[in-house]
């Protein structure tokens, strides 16, 4: 996952809208701990 | 696990004990590390060691009686060490002595009565401490009767050199002034005591009357003196030397043991606290450090070409090398693990302690605790009998019953086990014709995802040779679990089989996995269990025409499970004679044997470390090893040992390379148990059974299958993530590779499945997984 936000750009697309994906702030949970991250999405 | 039980454990280890040489010695100098510092050529810590617990090295180095090596190992070989030889270079080479620490000055006085070495010592001691110290010295000079030592053997200079150190303290020192009755004397014993708050008397070989000490005397007309504290009949008077040794017992490292015993007697005495308690060991011990010299040849002792300069330094460091650096690490030596973390069960044990106490901050210890395989050998081949899988077990399920377990660590194993013990595997019946069973059949999930072939073999050869029926369970016998720590998933589990056991009549049971073996020997006490081998022995084998296989030499593997299973291993051995086979014996074998890698769920835990246990284990010999564990048989092929398992030699071909049989992944091992179960059901029961129709199919090349086992991603799981991808259209399109891109979480893992459509299936590209949820 890291490595995807390390690129610059990425050349994804959501299938179903039709979206490229961008950075953006996301929130991920582990073992009762909070890591706000910025990924694409 | 509470501190007391901590303790009681970590008391069966030995390796914190000091060496022999290091016990015998009155001060205890760290011989050991002195002369490891000689190999390297480091005089200078060489010396820092042997000064840290001797306050005069120059003159010791000459003239010590070497107590040391009275408990030197090498006795029970050859000659000790001569460490006082080694001691001298040390002191003579030394280039840059340690720094003096002067303490702040308490007001508490203590007199030293006599200049000799005790007193010297108690002086030089209780100065470091911050204590006024005054000495009181009948004759002229420092050093009593040293000075009666040649000269040729005790150069001066040393001496004024060793004695130079006073000039660095604020110590009184009063010659020619006597205490007592004799000619000169400035002051009365008991004026003496008066005037000082502690006394440590030092007075050498003297005529205790002509002293009016005042004291009382044994029926000898010897001082009584408190072997331990060193106190005598006067509560602040303390004495040691020779006037407790006797003039024939003169010994310089008594008496500078003797001077050190006072002063601790003296600072606990000044401070009003206990003089007896916790002084188990001070002076020469004999140590409870254990240490294997089997196999250690004789060696002479190293003579200095110039015996009057002592050992020039290749001298040295070849007499350096012939000490054995006593240690135990018996367990250590014998286990890759243990190794591993570089250290030994006690600290092991006190890591895990800690990790069990601590609330907050990151549990260090998690994966050490996990990544045991709890096979036993570090009990068997400890001379306490610590077990470090007692420990690392107990602790996994206070972890587990906390809830500080971490998923990541047996997730998958379990997950594996309640494949197992589910619908897709899990078969209980009687032999076909039969109501009842006199023997059940347990052949294990292992050994059905790992030579399914032979699982059907076995049962017509079991129903052929035992009348009155034998019966069939497929399962799992909950080791996962029980490894895992999870106790309520075990108990759960046993009891599910118990029933199901019971439910056929509860005959005795024959299995083919020492794993099963074990644990339904140690956690069914009611049932009956025997492993096929030593019921094989009994009854004979099944010398069908396809059995053969040409008599070669096999280094026999004797599982962990199976440590103190004496008579199937030699059930075994007999088998492998009755193939006609040669057996060579392994080194670990029998009761020493190790574990493969695969016990207390290491592999899953940590592939490092079981890769570790696997190499060292293959390596042992050139021969091709026979198993009768099919994940020992596993895990050794996996690393490209041509390896056997028992049952496959006796029930198959050899045509068929046996030894080089490649590893099924973890997706084959569930197809593998699956379809012993379905075709027992055609084959043997003549049932209809409806194969489970998947609504995908996929085509995984053989190098992303390899990455989806060492990540334990099953087909399965692959399969879930397009089926849900392809059926709510939520994937990503990759358009540099053409490629789609989804996940899905069934359970608690999310897998992400990196796919192209191809015909009427898909493609897998890359697959991995995480634990982390994303929230939003």
């Amino acid at each position: 996952m890291s490595n995807h936000a390390g690129q610059q750009t990425v050349n994804l697309v959501c299938v179903k809208c039709g979206i490229n994906l961008t950075l953006g702030k996301i929130a991920l949970e582990y073992l009762g701990s909070n890591f706000p991250v910025e990924l694409y999405k | 696990m509470d501190q007391q039980l901590l303790r009681k454990r970590e008391a069966k280890c030995v390796q914190d004990n000091p060496p022999g040489c290091t016990a015998g010695c009155p001060v205890h100098v760290d011989v050991r590390g002195m002369i490891d510092a000689i190999r390297k050529g480091d005089y200078d810590k060489g010396y820092e060691l042997f000064h840290k617990m001797v306050p005069f090295p120059g003159i010791i180095s000459r003239i010590c009686d070497q107590h040391c090596r009275t408990g030197c190992k090498r006795n029970e070989i050859d000659e000790p060490i001569s460490i006082n030889a080694l001691e001298k270079i040390c002191a003579d080479k030394c280039q840059n002595a340690p720094k003096l620490v002067r303490p702040p000055l308490k007001n508490q006085k203590v007199a030293v009565v006599g200049a000799g070495l005790s007193g010297l010592t108690a002086a030089l001691e209780l100065t470091r401490k911050g204590y006024r110290i005054v000495i009181f010295e009948a004759t002229g000079r420092l050093g009593g009767s040293i000075w009666n030592i040649p000269e040729s053997r005790l150069p001066r200079e040393l001496i004024h050199k060793d004695f130079a150190i006073f000039e660095k303290f604020p110590v009184e020192i009063n010659y020619n002034t006597a205490i007592g009755n004799r000619g000169g004397s400035i002051m009365s014993f008991a004026s003496l005591c008066e005037n000082f708050d502690a006394v440590f008397l030092g007075v050498g070989c003297k005529e205790l009357n002509s002293l009016d000490l005042g004291l009382e005397q044994d029926a000898s007309g010897n001082l009584v003196i408190d072997p331990v504290t060193l106190a005598t009949s006067q509560t602040k008077v303390f004495a040691g030397g020779s006037i407790r040794l006797g003039c024939e017992n003169r010994s310089p490292a008594l008496s500078i043991s003797d001077g050190k015993i006072a002063t601790i007697s003296i600072d606990r005495f000044l401070q009003g606290v206990s003089l007896t308690a916790n002084r188990g060991k001070e002076g020469s011990y004999k140590t409870s450090l254990y240490t294997n010299i089997a196999g250690v040849k004789p060696q002479p002792i190293v003579t200095a070409a110039e015996p009057a300069s002592g050992y020039n330094e290749e001298e040295a460091a070849q007499e350096a090398n012939r000490c054995l650096s006593c240690e135990c690490k018996e367990c250590v030596k014998a286990c890759e693990y243990l190794a591993h973390y570089r250290g030994y069960p006690k600290k092991y044990a006190r890591e895990v302690y800690n990790n069990l106490s601590i609330v907050m901050g990151i549990h260090h210890a998690n994966k050490m605790i996990n990544s045991c395989s709890l096979c036993g050998l570090c009990e068997h081949v400890c001379p306490g009998n610590l077990n470090m899988g007692e420990i690392c077990q107990e602790a996994r399920q206070m972890m587990v019953a906390k809830g500080k377990m971490p998923p990541s660590a047996h997730e998958f194993a379990l997950r594996d086990m309640q494949f197992s013990n589910s619908d897709r595997f899990v078969l209980n019946r009687h032999q076909p014709g039969f109501t009842a069973s006199k023997m059940v059949f347990y052949p294990s999930c292992q050994l059905a995802a790992s030579s399914p072939h032979v699982i059907k073999k076995i049962y017509n050869f079991l129903c052929e040779r035992i009348d009155g029926g034998v019966g069939l369970m497929l399962g799992c016998c909950g080791a996962p679990a029980n490894w895992a720590g999870q106790e309520d998933l075990y108990k759960e589990t046993v009891q599910k089989i118990e029933q199901d056991w019971r439910s056929l009549g509860s005959p005795r049971v024959i299995t083919a996995c020492p794993s099963c073996f074990s644990m339904f020997k140690r956690n069914l006490p009611d049932m009956s269990v025997e492993m096929i081998w030593t019921l094989f022995d009994r009854i004979g084998l099944p010398f069908s025409e396809e059995s053969g296989m040409e008599p070669k030499k096999l280094a026999i593997h004797d599982s962990c499970t199976t440590r103190h299973e004496d008579q199937l291993q030699t059930s075994v051995r007999n088998i492998l004679g009755k193939l006609g086979h040669n057996i060579e014996e392994l080194p670990h074998n029998r009761d020493n044997t190790t574990c493969c890698g695969y016990g207390g769920l290491m592999i899953y835990v940590n592939k490092e470390v079981a890769h570790k246990v696997i190499n060292k284990r293959i390596k042992e010999s050139e021969a091709d090893y026979v198993t009768y564990c099919a994940m020992c048989r596993d895990n050794f092929a996996s690393q490209g040992k041509r390896v056997y398992h028992l049952v496959d030699m006796v029930f198959s071909n050899d045509q068929d390379n046996l030894a080089e049989q490649e590893v099924p992944g973890y997706s084959q091992r569930q197809e593998n148990r699956a379809r012993v179960k379905t075709s027992l059901l055609r084959e043997v029961w003549g049932e209809t059974v409806e194969e489970p129709q998947s609504d995908v199919k996929v085509i995984i090349p053989p190098s992303v299958r390899q990455v989806m086992d060492d990540r334990t991603i099953l087909v399965d799981d692959v399969k879930k993530v397009i089926a849900h991808a392809e059926s709510t259209g939520n994937k990503l399109k990759d358009l540099e590779k053409d490629q789609f891109i989804a996940y899905y979480q069934p359970v608690a893992v999310t897998y992400w499945v990196e796919y192209s459509p191809q015909d009427d299936g898909f493609v897998v590209h890359n697959a991995y997984s995480h634990r982390i949820k994303i929230t939003e």
